[in-house]
């Protein structure tokens, strides 16, 4: 059972009151060629590891969080507004 | 005070269990085995063996010896005929080679038609108790607590731990299992100090003690599930200090099984906390020096004690009769232990003659919480730390744990796997499932080498006690037969909870219903008679009973449909027009106020996520609505393109704030000109015009759209003025026997028009291009989501493209799903079919592949010939909608 | 034992504007006051006061032209009230959150509550619930059923003051 906790304004709030946006990826490029296109509708990273991702909180606060978390163990490495250093986990 | 045991009375007395109170009144075989019906007795006394499993008033497979006997209590045995005592089933045993290991992957495969029947004579030979299956699951309570420390075991380490960790002003929880702490230990030392720490804690205002509650689970967050009479409970803490101890090793001899055998601190149990003897001549086998003392408590209680058997470095000097430095390597016996056979270090073996065998094995930690913490803020005290722990040891270990718990832990790190601990060559491996070394042997030279293989292959380890006396074991005996790759057939096997089985209501504990999401109509429809179905998250209206009627009355009288459920957004900011031109293909900042226009969604692959209506207010806001289903992730989804542009504008969804009614048919502009005074003729409010108008008293933002091919209004209003609304519109129309619809006339008034469903017409590949809504895309605005997408798939002509048809009169509508052929060769599928009443002939939608896809163009649909059409088949024009 | 109500038609006004905008509102008297975020802020005020509140907000937003939103959500939000001893183990039955605690001026915060999206004032011994008007039926289900646990009773409103507030508007920490 996934379980780990997000914080808000309103305190650290248990991940079932989130839906998942999935990994933080950069804006596609306006002259991107096709290969960069595609790459960026179609494929994801899928790290097993260190991942930056956002978070919609649903159930509460209606705004969205970037954090970043190891897929792997689900520790959440930076909450919302924290910095997360290279190999620092 | 009695319980009903099989028939008669059994007399109890305060503390006791069932166990010990069947125990004094003479009862020695308390199960059968699972598949050899082997005679079964106490032994662990601890809720950890399976020895024990009875009926309780009808409840089946209850731990005896951690039920506490109350008056009047129906107790029965379990798995056996025609009694426990008599057990004519045995026979079993004597034909071993008719059950080899594995047996139900080997048994009955030929012929075919044997197995169903050995099935039935298995399921009812093997396993454990019948449940009722008529009884009713109970409603159990669920409940949520936030601790910021929990210890689980309220043993030495655990108590202390709690004392050390409320010290900080931490607000402590303690759970344990048995029904006070310390209840089950004799008196002695580590009973006194037991009951020393519970009085403090008792004092302590920060410490809070749950008897009665087994921690079944441990998951992420951290969360623990605590199990407790007619109650689950989820608590989650900051931090969690596991002390829940450990347990001697289940030692494996040949008669190790046997009634009369028992562990150590089982047999103490019963004699120290119970006051019944579990035996007239014992011989104890103590490996550790607390199992000397348990010795020393059955002679206390009366037990003679023929002989203590020591590993070296015990001393049992003045215990029992006489003491052998040695082992024991049998049990002696046919239905119960009558000797014990002692094999002293110098070799010389003898049988001491003996009706009670308690064996003080190694103490090995409980492992199953320990290893389901991996990775969070956890910390290990006492037995369940260092196995075996003197108490001030374990008092130490507890109060340092509590500290840091209090303090905020790290986060706990299984130990690598030790190298499991020799174990016996005969005897039962697993008690559970009734495995023996021997039928492990025979899996491993069957090529099942590793534990995990082996697990899976003799069910050793998945049964009642999963793995509590018998998964080290299992690693032992693999390791001894594989020695040169231990490290692979000795890994320890998966632990996962429950660590103590757990009933199915238990497990559906605050598990009730489905969701249903209501528009503030709901009621008035389902006292209308109303069938509903899911659409989405939302229970919606199919129809009131005759839909054939509904379509009637909507085509050439009025009908009302209550589209409440669409999901509603009033956006505004300074940069609301530029956040509408780029979350919409077609154009948003021409509209004027008054006017609206369909927009289609879509994601940055170019494909349709959805489709509704934007409403250009006075005053610069906008009001949009998308589909039933859409409302709560098109919200987010806005909300990321909001942040992702930096635009300021809000977002507001008001889709449950306003109800929502659709008044559509011929009569429609009658109709709700008796109920307001504003003009809504044809050149005061035209076609694809919204105005604010007053109906039944209530401000209403009226729209006109055509989504059933009829003058329709579109009437947003305050949900709180529903029912009236609704009330008064079916009131007005009784002149043109008005008609409330639902989704299945809906859905055919819409087909007739050529509409489409997004989702169900749809799919994930579907491009405005695919379903010929060029027209709702404007390329030449500077940017929208999509565009580039769109651009690119403008390169390529589309596979397939969903085109309307229909069949000629007098042939059936074809089930949606059906597949679309042309000649021999598959060409599509279709995905909405209905007949229509008005043209008399079915109509429909589907993909076709695009050479195919031409109007006039035939397909054959299920085999029967269809003719794709162009535009919409009723009303091509669209006259009707623009009355 | 804790008592259940529902305030049917409690005025709920969303304002939504720049932090600083909403940082200066005056909290209307007669109202409780909810900080969702800092573009967004929600005043709740006694049944049939709806419109008053959102002439009044719309005045002192009204030199912000379209920086500045009023919405009126009074239809669209339940208002139930968990009043008396134990109302924290009639929550406790409904989120696996953990209640903030109160020392008397009402703490506003939002979260899952009987599965869904609620925001909640939390003071000694109440616990309001606003949660979507379109779950009505599941919440009045889920916290008869929790409270069922606790021998709850359902009653009326009170007529006067439902929302508790005394003739003053309570400031929300």
């Amino acid at each position: 059972m996934s379980h780990f906790h997000i914080k808000t304004p309103f305190g650290y709030r248990p991940v079932s009151e989130f839906s998942y946006g999935g990994e933080v990826r950069p804006p596609l490029s306006p002259d991107a060629t096709d290969e960069e296109a595609i790459a960026h509708l179609w494929l994801r990273t899928n790290a097993a590891g260190v991942q930056r991702e956002r978070w919609f909180h649903s159930s509460g606060t209606r705004r969205w969080y970037t954090i970043v978390r190891d897929t792997r163990t689900n520790i959440v490495l930076a909450q919302p507004g924290e910095t997360y250093e290279e190999g620092s986990a | 005070m009695s319980i009903q045991f099989e028939g008669r009375e059994v007399p109890i007395q305060p503390g006791d269990t069932l166990a010990s109170a069947l125990y004094r009144d003479g009862v020695r075989v308390f199960s059968r085995s699972f598949k050899y019906h082997r005679p079964r007795g106490l032994y662990c006394l601890s809720g950890d063996c399976p020895n024990c499993l009875v009926t309780v008033d009808g409840e089946v497979n209850v731990r005896a010896c951690m039920c506490k006997a109350e008056d009047g209590m129906e107790v029965s045995r379990q798995n056996a005929w025609p009694s426990v005592d008599k057990d004519a089933l045995n026979i079993i045993d004597k034909g071993h080679f008719l059950m080899p290991v594995g047996f139900y992957y080997k048994a009955g495969i030929k012929p075919k038609f044997a197995w169903p029947m050995a099935e039935g004579v298995i399921r009812r030979v093997a396993g454990l108790g019948f449940s009722d299956k008529t009884d009713t699951p109970r409603d159990i309570d669920r409940i949520n607590r936030h601790p910021d420390v929990l210890v689980i075991g309220a043993g030495v380490a655990g108590l202390s731990a709690a004392l050390a960790a409320a010290t900080g002003g931490r607000r402590v929880m303690v759970i344990d299992e048995q029904a006070a702490p310390g209840d089950r230990v004799a008196q002695g030392p580590t009973r006194q100090q037991i009951d020393q720490l519970a009085g403090q804690a008792a004092q302590n205002p920060g410490i809070e003690i749950l008897s009665g509650t087994a921690a079944i689970g441990i998951y992420e967050g951290p969360m623990v599930l605590a199990l407790r009479k007619d109650q689950v409970m989820h608590i989650h803490p900051q931090a969690i200090v596991i002390a829940s101890g450990g347990m001697e090793i289940h030692r494996i001899f040949p008669g190790n099984d046997l009634p009369g055998v028992f562990m150590a601190r089982g047999a103490a149990r019963l004699a120290g906390a119970h006051g019944v003897k579990p035996g007239d001549v014992a011989v104890v086998w103590a490996e550790t020096q607390e199992a000397v003392e348990h010795a020393r408590t059955l002679q206390a209680a009366g037990v003679r004690v023929a002989c203590v058997v020591t590993a070296p470095g015990v001393d049992a000097q003045g215990v029992g009769e006489r003491q052998v430095e040695g082992e024991v390597v049998e049990a002696k016996g046919k239905k119960k232990v009558q000797g014990a056979v002692v094999r002293s270090a110098g070799g010389a073996t003898e049988e001491v003659a003996c009706d009670l065998l308690a064996v003080g094995a190694e103490i090995q930690q409980n492992m199953h919480l320990p290893r389901l913490a991996y990775d969070l803020p956890c910390v290990l005290a006492g037995d369940a730390a260092l196995p075996g722990s003197a108490l001030d040891v374990a008092a130490q270990s507890g109060t340092q744990a509590g500290e840091a718990a209090a303090q905020g832990l790290p986060l706990y790190v299984n130990p690598p796997a030790s190298e499991p601990r020799p174990c016996g060559t005969a005897g039962y491996v697993c008690l559970c499932e009734d495995v023996s070394v021997a039928e492990v042997e025979q899996a491993i030279d069957e090529g099942f080498e590793s534990a995990e293989l082996l697990k899976r292959y003799t069910t050793v380890t998945m049964g009642p006690c999963q793995g509590r006396l018998c998964a080290d074991q299992l690693r032992a005996i693999a390791h001894r037969k594989t020695p040169a790759e231990a490290a692979r057939v000795a890994a320890p096997t998966t632990l996962r909870p429950p660590v103590r089985p757990i009933k199915m209501e238990e497990a559906a504990a605050g598990a009730r219903h489905h969701i249903e999401r209501h528009t503030p109509l709901h009621q008035k429809h389902l006292e209308m008679g109303a069938s509903t179905l899911w659409a989405g998250p939302w229970k919606r209206i199919f129809s009131y009973g005759d839909m054939q009627a509904e379509y009637e009355a909507v085509r050439h009288r009025v009908g009302v449909i209550d589209v409440g459920t669409l999901g509603k957004f009033l956006l505004a900011g300074p940069d609301v027009v530029e956040f509408l031109e780029r979350i919409y293909p077609m154009r948003v900042a021409d509209l004027e106020p008054g006017r609206l226009r369909y927009g289609l969604m879509l994601e940055e692959g170019g494909v349709i996520i959805d489709d509704g209506t934007v409403c250009a207010l006075e005053g610069g806001a906008f009001y949009c609505t998308v589909t039933t289903s859409g409302a709560e992730r098109l919200e987010s989804w806005m909300l990321d393109w909001k942040e992702a542009w930096g635009l300021d504008v809000f977002v507001v969804n008001q889709t449950a704030s306003l109800a929502a009614v659709n008044v559509a048919g011929p009569h429609a502009r009658d109709l709700l000109e008796k109920l307001t005074d504003d003009p809504i003729d044809k050149e005061a409010f035209p076609y694809l015009r919204h105005r604010r108008i007053t109906v039944n008293g209530v401000s209403c933002l009226a729209i006109r759209l055509g989504f059933v091919g009829e003058l329709a209004y579109e009437l947003h209003f305050p949900a709180a003025h529903a029912v009236e609304m609704w009330d008064a519109i079916l009131e007005a129309g009784r002149e043109w026997d008005i008609r409330p619809f639902g989704l299945d006339a809906q859905r055919l008034l819409r087909l007739e028009k050529g509409h489409i469903i997004i989702s169900q017409d749809t799919d994930f590949e579907t491009t405005p291009w695919k379903v010929s809504m060029d027209w709702a895309v404007k390329l030449d605005k500077p940017e929208f989501v999509g565009k580039a997408a769109l651009i690119r798939a403008q390169r390529r002509t589309p596979r397939e493209m969903l085109v309307p048809w229909k069949m000629e009169p007098g042939m059936a509508a074809p089930p949606e799903g059906s597949t679309v052929t042309i000649g021999v060769g598959l060409a599509g599928r279709v995905t909405s079919s209905k007949m229509s009443y008005v043209l008399g002939h079915p109509v429909g939608l589907a993909w076709v592949t695009s050479e195919h896809a031409k109007e006039g163009g035939t397909i054959t649909i299920g085999g029967a010939p269809a003719t794709i059409g162009g535009h919409a088949f009723y009303d091509p024009e669209g006259v009707k909608l623009r009355a | 034992m804790p008592d259940l109500f529902e305030v049917k038609g409690a005025a709920k006004i969303r304002c939504f504007g720049k932090e600083a905008v909403l940082d200066g509102l005056s909290q209307p008297a007669g109202t409780l006051m909810g900080r969702i975020a800092p573009d967004e802020v929600i005043f709740v005020g006694q049944p049939g006061t709806a419109e008053a509140l959102v002439e009044e907000l719309q005045g002192q937003l009204a030199g912000e032209g379209n920086a500045a939103l009023v919405v009126d959500h009074t239809d669209g939000w339940t208002f139930f009230s968990l009043v008396g001893e134990g109302v924290e183990e009639v929550f406790a039955r409904e989120a696996n959150w953990k209640l903030p605690e109160s020392t008397g001026a009402p703490v506003f915060t939002v979260g899952k509550v009987c599965h869904v999206a609620g925001k909640l004032f939390i003071r000694p011994n109440r616990i309001d619930i606003m949660t979507g008007g379109e779950v009505r039926a599941h919440v009045h289900e889920s916290l008869l059923h929790a409270g069922h646990k606790v021998g709850m009773h359902e009653v009326a409103a009170p007529a006067v003051d439902p929302i508790g507030i005394g003739a003053e508007g309570v400031a929300v920490s």
